[in-house]
């Protein structure tokens, strides 16, 4: 047996997956069964980490974005209860009233490209199609109605 | 090779299996943690704003219906528009305590409600007083309060207000 049936050489040098080099800082020569015993450990450990995370950070996630879309879905539940009374005093048409209901409609504002990349919205006014409508609904203030 | 060297040997490699596990373990857990993070916070999103749908509107609504009864109280008037009699000043309470009702939800005009326990059991319980109340005053100023549900069910979607979001 000679060191190269044992060590890799420089020519040789194992050139892992990133998702096989776990923890690896240093990229010198390294022992074959060693990096098998590498891989095998650290991807359980991977896997296990994994299933770890998921359930309580997916509670995590949802308590922080619970608030963001109260504060939207109530914002717009405004919007269109005063829509619906400029409607009904005809002082909006009524492809006004729809397109609001059309572009402030949930699948439609939660748009991923209306938040950063990590979902955030620091204030619901700012979303560009609520300040529309707000603006729109503030033009048409006067919301008298017969009783 | 010495019987007390190999001992040593095997101890290392014992310690290299946990460390390599360990090194997997916590790399796996900050790819799963940034992962469903944003899923789950996805899911808050939706769900808060279908929960805070309606008691926008009706926040809205009471507070017109008020400026409107409160201009009837001004003019003097003492029936409705189509005749029929109407204790103004009865119906302005009543306005008043379901506006203060709902506002319990809202903090300088934004909503203010989180997910904890306590949180959504208030949220629970103004849904249920608030909506009941609703129902009696709608047909006061010509609104069906059917209508009210659907518009928060058409803009976003159904849910199952009396169940916790909890995993």
């Amino acid at each position: 047996m000679t060191f190269d049936d044992i060590w890799l050489s420089d020519d040789e040098e194992y050139k892992p997956a990133i998702t096989e080099n776990y923890g690896l800082d240093d990229n010198g020569p390294v022992h074959v069964d060693l990096l098998s015993l590498k891989r095998k450990h650290a991807k359980q450990g991977y896997l296990d980490g994994i299933s770890k995370a998921k359930e309580e950070s997916l509670q995590q996630g949802f308590d922080e974005g619970y608030p963001i879309g109260a504060r939207m879905g109530a914002r717009i539940g405004e919007i269109l209860a005063q829509l619906k009374i400029l409607l009904m005093q005809s002082k909006i048409s009524a492809e006004d009233y729809d397109s609001a209901f059309h572009e402030l409609n949930i699948k439609k504002v939660l748009q991923t490209d209306f938040f950063d990349s990590k979902l955030n919205m620091l204030d619901e006014r700012e979303h560009p199609m609520i300040r529309k409508w707000m603006t729109f609904c503030e033009s048409k203030r006067d919301l008298q109605s017969q009783l | 090779m010495p019987c007390e060297q190999k001992d040593i040997d095997f101890d290392s490699l014992l310690n290299l299996e946990n460390q390599y596990y360990q090194e997997g373990f916590l790399e796996g857990q900050l790819e799963g943690s940034k992962q469903q993070f944003l899923e789950g916070k996805q899911i808050g999103i939706q769900t808060g704003f279908q929960r805070l749908l309606v008691l926008g509107q009706y926040k809205a609504l009471v507070a017109i219906w008020i400026d409107q009864t409160q201009q009837k109280i001004d003019a003097g008037a003492t029936t409705d528009d189509k005749g029929k009699p109407r204790q103004f000043s009865k119906i302005l309470q009543s306005l008043t305590e379901l506006q203060m009702l709902i506002d319990t939800l809202f903090e300088n005009g934004r909503a203010q409600v989180t997910n904890n326990d306590s949180d959504v059991e208030k949220y629970e319980n103004v849904l249920k007083r608030a909506r009941a109340k609703m129902r009696s005053v709608c047909p006061i100023f010509g609104e069906n309060y059917n209508d009210i549900e659907e518009i928060a069910m058409k803009v976003g979607g159904t849910i199952q207000t009396e169940q916790k979001d909890e995993w």
